[in-house]
């Protein structure tokens, strides 16, 4: 049944729940150019256009893709796997209950959601037309959805993200029902991730049925899965009874792992396959420039900032953070890292994106002197001390990050230098908190709270360890629950705006950039939509022969 | 009654076993040592404790030492070498996949060398201090000089980017077309062999001066054999310590075969090694460590056999 | 015309002081000044030594300084190597380079010595068993192909100038090994030695004053080829990613960068810090093969 009180519609339900995240963030053509920290424009990477160009024909239905992914893909169980590249799969074979349209949820599974006015209980309609794929071969229901959050939720799997939840019932056939124990705002934006797909029971019961033995996933989604050889190919057919029409374009897709970036550019450029994901910023503008090639780019899919654990001296000391920010010179590392494919960040979210709080001229920008002039009146903390930066050579973007801060560093009058590790341990310390300071990134995230609550909140990870003793720690903790409970957006935006300010005060972490996600592409592959998760959406793509 | 070769070829396995043996315990050993959490790698920092604590159990990485490795050598022995920490394939079969590559690169050089190393080696020998001879020499000294990795980025930049002749990376096996297969190896083969050929060169140059001067030669060409005869008889006898250099160096090519495939990307066993070093994939890294090993010591193996069969001192059977 | 030395510049005289060590030092002297190998060897490394120990001074910029705004630019006068991807100087960076290359083309010997030598002494002048077990022991070691055990030794051991030197020197003791043990096995046979044992001599002191003497031109020979040899495993390690760990500027390190840069025209990254190591490593094998060459000519047809 609907909710029992006062129906709050869908409409205001929308802008309760911020799904306006990041409206333009997704694919939209640039033309603008990118604000650096400076003011100035960088030229260039920010004219290029994403793929939004469609040959005279319009789609063509047929062809198979040859996909080159950046990593291994480390299983297929949608509910027991972290690794964004095996999400990529899962997203295409089984669907979540919404999705993301131009920022905006929109329907994917459900057609139809209503809030309770407690903000407590979730109502959502599902579509009778989707379908499960071979050799299940039967519609989806509610009880379908139902049997899907249990599972994924088993021995409190899912951890903080599902804590909230206190019951999954399926109140009609087509209908089911979430009550949390508490409002919890991100919830609703959280469904439109990968874990939080439905699949059939019958399958993952003949599969074995513990978390982790489904690994050939079978869902509701525009493909199927095929076949794969571990470490080789991957295959995915259409699913020719999808519930939309001309959907999909594309007869079958083949992923293949080319975690050599060098390969991965050279198998596109000589026609072995047809897309590619992660490529740098210095292969980019090879691939532009090549007429077989094209690229296709995402705005702020990751976002690279100095990780610091404040329980850890001297790093404990406000001032030595806040001199570090003003040491850093962002547009610089964002040049040298991605090549200009990215844009100085002090908050994760772009200027697009209603997260974005505008922090004027209280950001900390790059300013030497005034590093110095911090520490002077700090008495000097950092005499005779050098700071160790961790990082690692995997992934450009914090090497970069910390060999130029380290030298950026220098130039205020601060002793630093880098250590390299390899990616394993640097992952370990980071869990570990065995560190001061790192130069990390982490993937976009679609909920604020998913960000911040982690690094900061002593009952979430905290894995920038802010303890009480941190200035204005409480007020910051606050901040962080009451932007989980509160469900109107607009206060919501006011809540993490406050929090912002704060960080950018006391800087429990710095931000650095906000690099782009590139893919590229043949000269004939089209309907490639960067949107705003960083799931490719293989669905609309097609190929011209 | 059992030959001499075959008892020297029993007694050369049985010293190879320890060999393996102590091999797989030291990588075994000293990987454990090594900082850094599979199961992290594997689910991220973002993971559950819960899952976390799932997946080393399921690893057995809770389990003391001395069983961990019991377990894997019982497998091993039956072909299971375990499953990769990154992505669960068999490392078996990943192996598997990848060693024709790199038994093909690794094969492309050998040829590559020998057919650069006889004639040089040859013509060197026989216009001894003449400018032939220089050329020789001067190759030789530069062919050990010049690193394998900085031949093959100069061979690509040259022939691949500025000429666009050669593809630049990535890799056809020859069995599924050997036009395509060829040219995708041609450059990897004269990287990884060029250092070889110098070394086979100075080798057989150097072999070659010792018979040619032998006494007995003069008392064949004093019964009116021609030079080219001589020449053969020489040849053959000068093999005889090149067939152990070659075999020598074929550990070098294999070796080498692991940083040249990663110059021109290619997907063998090396980028395998070098991959699974990157993510702490212990059981992976120890799965190749231990293939590598075993191939050179078999090669070294049938290398020791042929010189013991080939040199008539040593008693062997002609 | 003929020195009053033997042709193949050893004596077997007995020990008596200075002079037939001053003559054969001279004897020496001219010899390698009349081997082109030799005396091309030696001023190559010595100009490779120099040019190390003097990169402070002669590097036009501080290696690590970057500049952002001239990153990935071609050779000019200002860089005559060009820029790297953070716009540091790469000729400055190369000089640099040519100081690790140094410390591992002198510490890499020495660590393998240290280790190699006594075991090819016990092994040489002991014999029978001993013998046996220790040389198949350097014998595993030695076939095992050099990347793939510098390689494990570093995935294990951690990434620092450190480990890696003592990485290479583990993998290059064999080759001491033998070589000392091969001289020595000649040694051992000799009448000097037969008559200090019998004159009651210590084992140690027959070892240290009869044997190894004579072990040492062979050993210093073999220290210029593994002085070589480690320049490019090092070289090789930090182009697999495994070596030495930015920012310092090793050659191999520089390459592994460079490489990246190749499809996109920016060629002086990997031309000129490979032309490097050629002409270090080159040094060292002329002077080597030089030495070969005066200090036992006997042995090597090649002359």
């Amino acid at each position: 049944m609907q909710g029992e009180d006062a129906p709050t519609n869908r409409r205001t339900f929308l802008t309760a729940v911020g799904g306006a995240a990041a409206a333009a963030l997704a694919g939209c053509t640039d033309g603008e150019g990118t604000p650096t920290g400076d003011g100035t424009s960088s030229p260039g990477p920010s004219d290029t256009p994403t793929d939004a160009s469609t040959p005279a024909g319009g789609p063509q239905s047929g062809g198979t893709l040859r996909v080159g992914f950046e990593s291994e893909l480390t299983g297929l169980d949608p509910h027991r796997t972290e690794s964004v590249v095996s999400w990529l799969v899962v997203f295409n074979v089984c669907e979540t209950l919404i999705t993301f349209e131009d920022g905006a949820p929109a329907s994917r599974l459900a057609t139809d959601w209503e809030i309770g006015d407690d903000g407590r209980t979730y109502t959502f309609t599902l579509t009778e037309d989707a379908r499960f794929h071979a050799p299940v071969d039967r519609a989806m229901t509610a009880d379908d959805v139902v049997y899907s959050f249990e599972r994924m939720n088993q021995d409190g799997a899912m951890g903080s993200d599902l804590a909230a939840v206190d019951s999954v019932e399926a109140t009609g056939e087509y209908e089911v029902t979430f009550t949390l124990v508490e409002t919890f705002a991100p919830f609703f934006n959280f469904l439109g991730r990968v874990p939080w797909v439905v699949v059939p029971e019958e399958a993952v019961e003949a599969q074995g049925g513990g978390l982790g033995d489904f690994q050939e996933p079978v869902g509701t989604g525009p493909f199927q899965f095929d076949e794969y050889e571990p470490g080789e190919k991957l295959t995915l057919t259409a699913f020719d009874d999808y519930r939309a029409d001309d959907v999909p374009l594309l007869d079958a897709v083949e992923i293949t792992p080319i975690p050599d970036a060098d390969s991965r550019v050279a198998a596109l450029r000589g026609g072995d396959v047809d897309l590619v994901r992660g490529v740098s910023g210095s292969d980019a503008d090879t691939l532009r420039e090549d007429p077989e090639t094209k690229l296709s780019r995402q705005r702020g899919t990751q976002w690279g900032q100095l990780h610091i654990n404040c329980s850890e001296p001297p790093w404990d000391d406000p001032a030595v953070r806040r001199a570090v920010a003003h040491a850093m010179d962002r547009s610089a590392i964002v040049e040298a890292a991605v090549s200009g494919y990215g844009q100085a960040a002090w908050q994760p979210y772009a200027e697009e994106s209603v997260w974005h709080s505008d922090l004027g001229d209280s950001r900390r920008t790059h300013d030497p002197e005034r590093a110095r002039q911090i520490l002077d009146e700090a008495g000097n903390p950092l005499d005779g001390e050098t700071l160790t930066i961790k990082t690692n050579t995997r992934y450009g973007l914090m090497e970069t990050t910390a060999e130029l801060l380290v030298a950026q560093l220098a130039a205020a009058g601060i002793d630093a230098e880098t250590e390299v590790l390899e990616w394993g341990t640097q992952l370990s310390d980071f869990v570990g908190g065995n560190f001061g300071a790192m130069a990390f990134s982490v993937p976009f995230k679609i909920d604020p709270d998913r960000h911040y609550y982690g690094f900061v909140h002593p009952e979430g990870t905290q894995f920038n360890y802010y303890g009480e003793d941190q200035p204005d720690a409480q007020r910051m903790y606050e901040l962080l629950e009451r932007g989980r409970s509160e469900t109107d957006q607009d206060e919501r935006v006011e809540i993490y705006g406050e929090f912002e300010q704060l960080v950018n005060e006391h800087c429990p972490w710095i931000s650095v950039a906000r690099a782009d996600g590139l893919a590229g592409l043949r000269s004939n592959v089209y309907g490639v939509q960067p949107w705003l998760l960083p799931y490719t959406r293989f669905w609309t793509m097609w190929t011209e022969e | 009654m059992v030959s001499r070769l075959q008892a020297f070829l029993i007694r050369r396995l049985l010293w190879a076993l320890p060999v393996l043996a102590l091999v797989s315990i030291a990588i075994f050993g000293l990987i454990r040592l090594v900082p850094g959490d599979p199961a992290i790698v594997m689910l991220g920092a973002d993971a559950p404790p819960a899952q976390l604590a799932a997946v080393r159990a399921e690893l057995g990485l809770d389990d003391p030492l001395p069983v961990q490795y019991v377990d894997y050598v019982a497998d091993a022995v039956r072909g299971d070498l375990g499953h990769s920490y990154v992505d669960d394939r068999a490392v078996s079969g990943a192996i598997a996949a990848r060693l024709p590559t790199t038994l093909f690169l690794t094969a492309a050089g050998f040829l590559v060398s020998l057919s650069i190393a006889i004639p040089a080696g040859l013509l060197s020998a026989t216009n001894r201090g003449e400018w032939l001879d220089g050329v020789g020499l001067g190759f030789g000294l530069l062919g050990v000089s010049i690193p394998n990795f900085w031949l093959g980025v100069v061979l690509l930049l040259l022939f691949g980017v500025h000429l666009d002749w050669l593809p630049v990376a990535g890799y056809v096996s020859p069995l599924d077309d050997p036009v395509a297969g060829v040219r995708y190896l041609l450059l990897p083969g004269i990287t990884l062999g060029t250092a070889m050929a110098a070394v086979v060169t100075r080798m057989l140059r150097s072999e070659l001066l010792e018979e040619l001067r032998r006494e007995y030669l003069d008392a064949v060409r004093m019964k009116g054999v021609g030079e080219l005869q001589v020449l053969t008889h020489a040849t053959k006898n000068a093999f005889i310590p090149v067939v152990t250099v070659i075999g020598m160096q074929f550990g070098y090519l294999l070796g080498g075969s692991i940083v040249v495939e990663t110059v021109f990307s290619i997907p063998g066993m090396g980028r395998l090694l070098i991959d699974a070093i990157q993510s702490r994939d212990y059981i992976m890294l120890q799965g190749v460590v231990l293939v590598y090993t075993t191939f050179f010591v078999a090669v070294n193996i049938a290398v020791d056999g042929a010189y013991f069969y080939l040199n008539p001192k040593l008693g062997g059977e002609r | 015309m003929t020195d009053a030395t033997d042709a193949d510049g050893t004596t077997a005289e007995p020990a008596r002081p200075q002079s037939p060590l001053a003559r054969r030092a001279r004897a020496f002297g001219r010899r390698f000044r009349r081997n082109r190998l030799a005396v091309g060897g030696l001023l190559v490394t010595a100009g490779f030594v120099l040019l190390a120990v003097l990169a402070p001074v002669l590097a036009p910029y501080d290696p690590a300084v970057v500049n952002v705004p001239a990153r990935l630019q071609g050779p000019s006068l200002a860089h005559p190597f060009g820029t790297d991807r953070y716009g540091r100087d790469l000729f400055s960076r190369v000089l640099y380079g040519a100081r690790i290359a140094l410390q591992v083309a002198v510490a890499t010997p020495l660590v393998a010595g240290a280790v190699g030598v006594p075991i090819g002494l016990v092994a040489g002048y002991v014999g029978g068993r001993v013998d046996d077990v220790l040389m198949r022991l350097m014998d595993s070691i030695f076939a095992f192909p050099a990347i793939l055990l510098g390689l494990t030794l570093v995935a294990v051991f951690g990434q620092s100038l450190t480990n890696i030197v003592v990485a290479l020197g583990i993998v290059y003791i064999p080759q001491f090994a033998r070589v000392t043990r091969g001289s020595a096995v000649s040694v051992v046979e000799e009448e000097h030695v037969r008559v200090a044992r019998s004159l009651g001599a210590s084992h140690a002191r027959i070892v240290l004053v009869h044997v190894l003497p004579f072990c040492l031109s062979a050993i210093l020979v073999q220290a210029t080829v593994t002085a070589a040899l480690a320049i490019v495993l090092e070289s090789s390690l930090s182009f697999l990613g495994v070596g030495v760990p930015s920012p310092t500027p090793s050659w191999g390190s520089i390459l592994r960068v460079g490489k990246g840069y190749v499809d996109s025209g920016e060629w002086w990254y990997s031309v000129f810090p490979g032309m490097a190591i050629v002409v270090a490593v080159l040094g060292f094998n002329l002077l080597g093969d030089g030495l070969r060459d005066v200090l036992d000519p006997r042995t090597d047809p090649n002359r």
